[in-house]
Formats: structure tokens, C-alpha cells, sequence
């Protein structure tokens, strides 16, 4: 075949292709536009977006503090732990994910989507990691890293955990950690913080937050559509928190809380020449670490409705009535106060006729004639009913708050009580009511109006033991950051000085030396061989009965009488003194001078006076009352 | 055997852009497949085969004489036909879209071939009709025949971007050959009214891939995903690119189908501006330079075919930037001589084999 051209459809084909042509040259030029305007005009909008879109912030965690015993014993810090997140821009299929996540780790989709529904009421971008679990075990982090499937938008992010190396020893010092609430993170001290942070919620972690936490570091890093990280382009190392000393021995803290056994109640050590605090116990006590992450409601209720108070720090909020050891008060103020002399004689029949009462003595058949010395050893009540009246109550309540009692000490925990020292203008005020002669004799042996706390038994006791020095019992005695330079250094501080004479002084420490190691000793139980220990037992009244009613030993035990001792050591040079309360313990001499025996010891050994000898031990008090 | 003049008359000049803009296809394959964190990946080897093999086919081709393809030209299209049926066939067992034919080594996509077969039979059939003086009503029985058979049975594979194009292709040809312009005019006013007749047949993937192009923002995540990053990626590459295998968004993988369909985009936001604009540039001139070699044939059938071509190479260039751009919605058609894949590759080296062949024999009376 042939092909001629007929020339006018040719001209006509070649006229339409250049139309083709032109048609083809605009478009060309439109492309040309349009790539102009994405990237030329709106090149800078583009550029941002590709690089919002690639680059991640990531927190990085400052792990927290440490706390250490006076030692440099670590007894907090921190390990690693692994949250779970999940990041909704990158998610492809919700659904998909959570319901395999949920083969993986048991957490059902329902409750994931509803920490989202949470999260996205509170405005979190999408890009922003929401933790779905935290503190996952080992065994889950495996299994996700491990998953042949990709779970698109679900990452394993390490965050330091706290970690009480010794369970719940000291917990009512520590405290716990909790997730930051609403009103804590509109406040300025949290403006750092952000939706799902844990801080101290109570305790030195709550009080010593700022110390404690650390600046958080950043990584920027580069992520692909995946979220996959690529790349790490910048950032900045957190920096740990400080590491808290404090004046707490370890050795003697888990002494003394050993030796409460399964009782109730609280103890105090301190440094009688500063203040330091060696040791404080509250039992029963609960575990700081089941707070992080969210403690379980159950959990929760059942530490809340115990009627035994494990959350409440008994040792500065217990208020108990300090019963015989408050004779300590009363001697202290008479001596000073010279409404007796030593060597003056009372005599104890067993009891007291007063405003037409009888007010009775423990030892039914008396002491005899009595004095100063013997009346603390043996405790006889009618010899300071008889000084107390003297007194008055307004010198007593003098002399109790001069030597501590009845105000905070001021220690660094929150939640400490005042206790309450009575008078008369406290009773006109309070009670709209005078004060009865007859009240001055139950608050002489310290039962009645008087409420004291543990610390401030222990204060008393110290403050006997230096001389008269007052001191603020001190939780911190030092402060470095995480390298170890040295921050501040806390030093001891006078709450102020009592004004008691040395021969008053020498007098009471004289007695009570012999309540510990005399004959008819109420304290014996405290003794240690080679040791000179000052005691002084004391039985705080729990329910208000009459004096006639004996047999408190078959009380069911929430009626029982609490148990008190406070001791100082050694009397030659004291350094070491405590209060012990044991709850429902019945009497001082044979519940609370056992503890505080066991703590002495653990003291005196350690220094290296006293060497152990198998199988020794003190011999029994064979009287029960203090 | 060979006449000197054929060499003589050969377009060195359209088969070395044809080369160079294969080889910028090399670089940007390399770029977009080897991604931050995997092992590479040896696409562009596999692209530099499928260039030989064009290479050889297109030598192939020239060596024709394109006048016998004239006369072949209702043959080649039946085999096309018939292939597209096999297609077809097998398409109705198997499972969702089937293009491919698998023959040994080989998979032959037939809807490729089915472009250049209908360019020929057009060309044939339209030069025909001029050398008798014009149209009839029987002829537009017969051309709508001659276009619908192919383009119904690529439509049910489903692939509407090639669909699209032999509709183009075969619009451009009508028109070219001297149809009335009233046609067009009724023919396009008629195409919007059956639209919503029309909408029903789409799959409701085409349906949804037409919904997210008016608003992207629809499905951020889904089909509007496609779209969303591929303006970012070359809005992104700003004046003078990221740099080649800089470009973000392609090495972290945001960017989807990017050694294939979008690899536009690549270029763009490792080159820039500049870069785009040379690469347009290019493909401009070697459009330019197809339709100069159409206007210099002095046969119908030559004019028709070499426009026919041109005008094929030209409406991927312009569907696949302003798809990536954002200017049209996104249906599945390679940017030529640039985007990884065989059978587009082998259909362009046939095509341009076809050009030179044209172009090299318009003096040549045989």
C-alpha cells in the first residue's frame, strides 16, 4: 500500500498539532507555577512542617535523689524502670494496636482508650507519648521488643524508678511518691512538671521534692514514618537529684524497728549533743513502694482503715500521755523551783486524801517515807502528788513546755502535733472552766490533760541528759548533688536553753540511773551490763477507770494501758537518748524497756563497748507498775 | 542492507535526552530506595536492566520500517486486544486487580502495550479516513469500537490511570486527525452529564481518592497520607534541595510509592527548585522536539503516530507532576523514563524507537 499525503488534511493535521502543541507548552508552564508556589513561595511553610514532622523531643528522666544514713549508706535511689506509651500520630490502626498490646501485656483496650479519651481532654498533642502502663516487669519489655509484629506508635520508655533498698524501713520518714494532681501543677513550685509525674506526696520526698528531683534532660531525635528513631540530632543530660544525707543509722534504725516485733506504736533515738535523730519508728508501717504507678483502692482502703494508723508517723503525731515519765518534769521543777529539798522525806501510805478523794498510789500498801531519788526510782505517785500540789499547775506546765513538750519541735516532716500541756488560763480558754485543785495531781503524774508526742519525750530526755540544751530534733545533716560536691551542711539547732541547775541536773540523772540499774528499778529491764543507762518508765492511761480496778491484764488489748520509756546513755557522757511507746503495751518497765535495751545495745556495740556474751541476759523486773 | 541516510537522518539528540533523562530516573531511584536504616536496596540495578532491555527493543524498533507497521498495524492491536482479554480471564479467577501476564521470566503488562497498539490502529485508521475524505457516521461506530473495546477491559482491571490515558491518547488523535471541534464540544458536555452516572462505577477506592484530592484534610492518615506528603516533600526542598540522598522525608519513609509514582517528589526535595525546574525543562524540550519531528513528516500516518506518542509521553509528565503537586488527583501513572518499573519503561523505549523511526525515514520514500 501507499501512502500519499492529500496535502490539505496534512496542513490541517500539522495546524491541530501545533493547537496539541500550544495546549501542551501551557501546561508545561502551569507545572512550572506550581512548583514555584510549593516550593518558592511556600517553601518556608513546607521546610517546617517536614521537620515537625521527623523531630521528637524526648524527655529524659533525672533520676531522683538518693537518701543516705549518716554513714553514706544508700537507702533510696533509683533503678530502671519501663513505661509503656503510646504516641497517636503515629498510630495507623487503634484498634489493631491495643488489642495486641493487650495479648502482650494484659491491659485491656477499654481502659487504654480511656487514658487516651483523658488524655486528649487535656489537650496532649498527638505527638506527645501517653503512658499506657508504668513500671512494666522484664518480662513484658522482652515480649514487646521481641513481637515479629511492629506495633506502630507503641514505645518502651525507661524512666527511673524509687527504690526503697529496705522495704518499709523508715517509711513514715521517707514518705511516698504519687502522681502530681491538678492544683499541685497550677502551682509555681511544679511549673516544671507535666500530667503523669510522680513527686513526693508525703515525708522527706514530698518536703525535700525540690532537692530531690533533678532537672529532666531532652534528646532530640529523628523518627521515620514509623516513629522508628533514626537519628539523635541534639541534647541534654538530665541532671540527678541531690543526695540527701541524713542523720538516720541504719544499723540502729532497723534495730529499733525489728524490736517492735508485731507491737504498736514509736520510738525516737537522738544525739543528745545535737539533736540528730538516729533513729524513728512508727509501727505498724506500710511499704513506700506500693504508691508508684497508683496504689490499688483496695490497697489503699485497707492502710486507711486500719485501725492501728500505719500511715500516721505515730513517733511526731502519736499524742499520748506521758504518764510516770513526766515525773521528770515535775522533779526538775521542784528541785529548781525549791518547793522540796532533796533530802526531804514524804510519806506514802498508798494514797492521798484530797478535796474529799482518795488519789492512790500504784503500790497499794506505800512507799513509806520517801524521798526525792527513791520516789523516781520507784515511781510512788503520792510523793508528786504532794510536790505537784506545791507547784501549782502553772510552774509545772512552766517547766513542761521550757523542756519541750506541748509545742512542735519543728522537725522537718510535716504532720507533727503539739501534744498539750495544761493550765489554768488553757482550761478558762479551752474549757470555759476553772481549774480544779484536784487536776494538779493527775497532771503531777502525768496522766489527765497532758498530751506529749514520742519526739518529745525523746527531746526531754536528751535535754536532760546534755545539761539543759534544747535541741530541734534534725532528720538532714548534709546535702551534695549527684557528683558529690558538697551543698549545704545542716548544723545543729538550739531551740533554746533551759535553765536548770547542774546539781538538779545531777540529782535527777542520779535517779534515774537507779530506776535502770537499782534495786526496785522500774526500768531494770533496760540494763546492760558495763553500761550506765538513765530511765524512767512510765504507763499512760488509755481508758479512764477507776483506780480501784486492778486487773488491766485481762483487758481485751485496745484497752490496755500504752507502755512508755525514756532512757540516756551513757550517764557519765551522754550521747544517746530515746523514747519508746508501745501501744496497748501495759506497763513501761516490761514492753517499752525491752526495745529500747535491744537499741542501747545495738549503740554500744557497734562503738565497741560492749562485747557480746552468749546467752547473758538482765534478770526479769519482778515488780509490774512502774 | 541499511540506507546511509538512515543514519544520516537519525535524531542522536532525541535519544541522548531520552538517555539523560533515564539516568537522572538512575540517581533519584538510587536516592529514593535506600532508606535511613535498611540495608540498600538494589532497585536501581534491577531499573538499569530494564533500560538495556528498552535500549535493545527500541533498536528493534527502528529497524522496522514504521510504513509496514501501517500495515500491521490491525494485527498488533488484536494481539493487544487479545492479550488484555487473557487479562481479563484471569483477572475473573484470581483475586482483585490483575494487570500482569507471567511468561517465564517475564510479566508483561498488556495494558502498556495496548497504548502503542492504539496509537497505531488510530494512526491507521484515522489517516485512512482522511486519504478518503473525511468522516462518517460509520467511522465513529467504528473508532468508538476500536477505543472502548481496549479501554473497558483496562478499566475492569481496575486501573483507571491507565484508563485515562488511552482516552487522552485517543482524544488527542481524533482531534488531531481533523474531527469536527463541535464534537469535542458535544462529547465533553455529554461526559459531565453522565458524571454521576458514572461516579456509581468507580470502586469506592477511586471514589475516595476523588473525595480526599478536594480536601486532603478528609483522611490526613489514609488517602489524603499520599498527598499530604508529597507536597510537604517538595515544598520542602525549597530553592536548592536537601541535597541528593538528603532528602528527609523520602529516606524516612513518609513518603509512599516514592521509587515508583512519586518519585517526583524525591527529586524535588533533594534538588529543589532548580532541579525541578531542569528536569521540566527537559522534558518540555523533548516533547518540543517530538512534535518538530511530527511537523517535519510529510505522511499522515507518520504525523499521527509520532504525535500520538509525543502527546502519550507528555500527558504522563503532566498527570504525574500535577499529581504530586496536588494540581489532579492521585491515579496510579509513572512519571517516564524516571519512576522504577518495567513495562512503562519498555512501552516509552518503543515509543521513542517509533519517533526515531519516523523521524530517521521521513525523506525516504520506500
Amino acid at each position: 500500500m501507499s501512502i500519499h499525503p492529500s496535502l490539505p488534511s496534512l496542513q490541517l493535521l500539522h495546524r491541530r498539532t501545533r493547537i496539541v502543541a500550544a495546549f501542551l507548552a501551557g501546561f508545561f508552564v502551569i507545572l512550572v507555577a506550581r512548583v514555584w508556589y510549593l516550593q518558592i513561595l511556600q517553601g518556608h511553610i513546607y521546610k517546617e512542617r517536614s521537620i515537625r514532622q521527623r523531630t521528637r523531643i524526648q524527655r529524659v528522666f533525672a533520676p531522683r535523689g538518693e537518701f543516705l544514713d549518716r554513714e553514706g549508706r544508700i537507702l533510696v535511689d533509683t533503678r530502671p524502670g519501663f513505661n509503656i506509651t503510646i504516641t497517636r500520630e503515629d498510630v495507623q490502626d487503634l484498634d489493631q494496636t491495643l488489642q495486641r498490646l493487650s495479648r502482650l501485656t494484659g491491659l485491656s483496650p477499654e481502659k487504654a482508650k480511656e487514658t487516651l479519651r483523658r488524655a486528649r481532654e487535656k489537650g496532649t498533642p498527638a505527638f506527645q507519648p501517653i503512658r499506657l502502663l508504668t513500671n512494666v516487669n522484664w518480662k513484658t519489655v522482652a515480649l514487646l521488643e521481641a513481637t515479629p509484629m511492629n506495633l506502630p506508635g507503641i514505645d518502651i520508655s525507661p524512666e527511673p524508678l524509687r527504690n526503697f533498698r529496705y522495704g518499709d524501713l523508715f517509711a513514715h520518714g521517707f514518705g511516698y511518691l504519687g502522681e502530681i494532681s491538678r492544683t499541685e501543677l497550677s502551682q509555681p513550685a511544679f511549673r516544671n512538671d507535666r500530667v503523669g509525674d510522680e513527686i513526693g506526696k508525703a515525708g522527706l520526698e514530698k518536703i525535700l521534692q525540690q532537692e530531690l528531683k533533678g532537672t529532666d534532660g531532652f534528646r532530640r531525635v529523628e523518627v521515620n514514618s514509623r516513629g522508628r528513631i533514626i537519628d539523635e540530632t541534639a541534647g541534654h543530660p538530665p541532671v540527678p537529684g541531690n543526695r540527701i544525707f541524713l542523720t538516720i543509722d541504719l544499723d540502729l534504725q532497723r534495730t529499733l524497728e525489728k524490736a517492735f516485733g508485731n507491737q504498736a506504736g514509736a520510738g525516737v533515738v537522738l544525739n543528745v549533743n545535737n539533736g540528730e535523730i538516729l533513729a524513728m519508728a512508727s509501727r505498724p508501717t506500710f511499704r513506700p513502694d506500693l504508691f508508684s504507678g497508683g496504689i490499688p483502692r483496695k490497697k489503699w482502703n485497707e492502710l486507711l482503715h486500719d485501725p492501728l494508723h500505719p500511715l500516721t508517723n505515730k513517733a511526731i503525731s502519736g499524742q499520748y500521755p506521758p504518764g510516770s515519765v513526766f515525773k521528770i518534769v515535775v522533779a526538775v521543777a521542784a528541785l529548781e523551783e525549791k518547793v522540796i529539798s532533796p533530802d526531804e522525806t514524804i510519806t506514802c501510805r498508798g494514797y492521798i486524801g484530797f478535796g474529799g478523794r482518795h488519789y492512790r498510789c500504784w503500790k497499794r500498801g506505800g512507799h513509806g517515807k520517801i524521798g526525792l531519788t527513791r520516789a523516781l526510782i520507784e515511781s510512788c505517785d503520792v510523793y508528786f502528788y504532794e510536790v505537784g500540789e506545791r507547784l501549782g499547775i502553772d510552774k509545772i506546765a512552766e517547766y513542761a513546755r521550757s523542756l519541750g513538750l506541748g509545742s512542735p519541735t519543728g522537725i522537718l516532716l510535716e504532720g507533727e502535733r503539739a501534744g498539750l500541756i495544761p493550765d489554768r488560763s488553757w482550761k478558762q480558754r479551752v474549757r470555759k472552766e476553772p481549774w480544779f485543785p484536784g487536776e494538779t495531781l493527775s497532771a503531777s503524774i502525768g496522766q489527765g490533760y497532758i498530751l506529749v508526742t514520742p519526739i518529745q519525750l525523746a527531746n526531754l530526755t536528751a535535754t536532760i541528759a546534755n545539761g539543759g540544751t534544747l535541741y530541734r530534733p534534725q532528720l538532714v545533716r548534709r546535702i551534695e548533688d549527684y557528683e558529690g560536691n558538697l551543698l549545704e551542711v545542716r548544723s545543729p539547732e538550739v531551740l533554746h536553753d533551759v535553765p536548770i541547775s547542774s546539781r538538779t541536773l545531777h540529782l535527777i540523772t542520779h535517779a534515774l540511773e537507779g530506776v535502770v540499774s537499782g534495786k526496785h528499778g522500774t526500768g531494770r529491764r533496760a540494763r546492760i551490763e558495763g553500761i550506765r543507762i538513765a530511765g524512767k518508765t512510765g504507763t499512760a492511761q488509755v481508758v479512764r477507770m477507776r483506780q480501784e480496778e486492778e486487773r488491766k491484764e485481762d483487758l481485751p488489748d485496745r484497752y490496755r494501758d500504752h507502755a512508755l520509756f525514756v532512757a540516756f546513755a551513757p550517764v557519765e557522757k551522754p550521747e544517746i537518748a530515746l523514747a519508746i511507746i508501745v501501744e496497748h503495751g501495759g506497763h513501761g518497765g516490761s514492753a517499752a524497756a525491752p526495745i529500747a535495751r535491744k537499741v542501747l545495745r545495738a549503740y554500744f556495740k557497734k562503738s565497741g563497748r560492749i562485747i557480746e556474751i552468749a546467752g547473758r541476759s538482765t534478770p526479769p523486773a519482778k515488780e509490774k507498775k512502774p | 542492507m541499511l540506507d546511509r541516510r538512515l543514519i544520516t537522518h537519525f535524531d542522536f539528540g532525541f535519544l541522548f535526552l531520552v538517555l539523560l533523562i533515564s539516568l537522572i530516573g538512575e540517581g533519584a531511584i538510587y536516592s529514593a530506595s535506600h532508606f535511613a536504616g535498611s540495608p540498600p536496596s538494589d532497585l536501581y540495578l534491577r531499573q538499569l536492566y530494564w533500560i538495556g532491555i528498552g535500549l535493545i527493543l527500541l533498536l528493534a524498533t527502528i529497524s522496522i520500517d514504521y510504513r509496514s507497521l501501517h500495515r500491521y498495524a490491525y494485527l498488533i492491536y488484536a494481539v493487544s486486544v487479545g492479550l488484555l482479554l487473557v487479562v481479563s480471564f484471569k483477572g475473573a479467577i484470581g483475586m482483585g486487580a490483575q494487570r500482569w501476564i507471567v511468561v517465564g521470566p517475564l510479566t508483561l503488562q498488556p495494558s502498556e502495550l495496548a497504548k502503542i497498539a492504539l496509537i497505531l490502529v488510530l494512526s491507521r485508521y484515522l489517516s485512512d479516513i482522511q486519504e478518503r475524505g473525511g468522516f462518517t457516521a460509520g467511522h465513529y461506530f467504528n473508532l468508538a469500537l476500536l477505543i472502548g473495546l481496549p479501554l473497558i477491559l483496562i478499566l475492569r482491571q481496575p486501573d483507571l490511570g491507565t484508563s485515562l490515558m488511552l482516552l487522552f491518547i485517543a482524544v488527542t488523535l481524533l482531534f488531531l486527525a481533523g474531527m469536527p471541534v463541535r464534537f469535542f464540544t458535544y462529547a465533553g458536555v455529554t461526559v459531565l452529564g453522565a458524571v454521576p452516572f458514572l461516579w456509581r462505577f468507580l470502586k469506592d477506592y477511586q471514589k475516595q481518592r476523588i473525595r480526599v484530592f478536594f480536601n486532603p484534610d478528609l483522611d490526613p492518615s489514609g488517602a489524603g497520607y499520599h498527598i499530604i506528603q508529597s507536597k510537604i516533600a517538595i515544598g520542602s526542598g525549597g530553592f536548592l534541595g536537601k541535597g541528593i540522598m538528603h532528602g528527609t522525608q523520602s529516606q524516612l519513609r513518609f513518603l509512599p510509592e516514592q521509587h515508583t509514582d512519586f518519585i517526583f517528589s524525591v527529586i524535588a526535595e533533594e534538588t529543589g527548585f532548580i532541579g525541578t525546574l531542569i528536569l521540566i525543562l527537559l522534558f518540555a524540550y523533548l516533547i518540543f522536539k517530538g512534535i518538530n519531528i511530527a511537523l517535519k513528516t510529510q505522511d499522515l500516518f507518520g504525523t499521527l503516530v509520532a504525535t500520538g506518542i509525543t502527546t502519550m509521553i507528555a500527558y504522563y509528565i503532566l498527570i504525574n507532576i500535577g499529581m504530586t503537586s496536588g494540581l489532579f488527583p492521585v491515579v496510579g501513572v509513572p512519571l517516564p523514563f524516571i519512576s522504577y518499573g518495567g513495562s512503562s519503561l519498555i512501552t516509552l523505549f518503543i515509543g521513542v524507537g517509533l519517533i526515531l523511526n519516523i523521524r530517521m525515514r521521513r525523506f525516504h520514500e520506500g
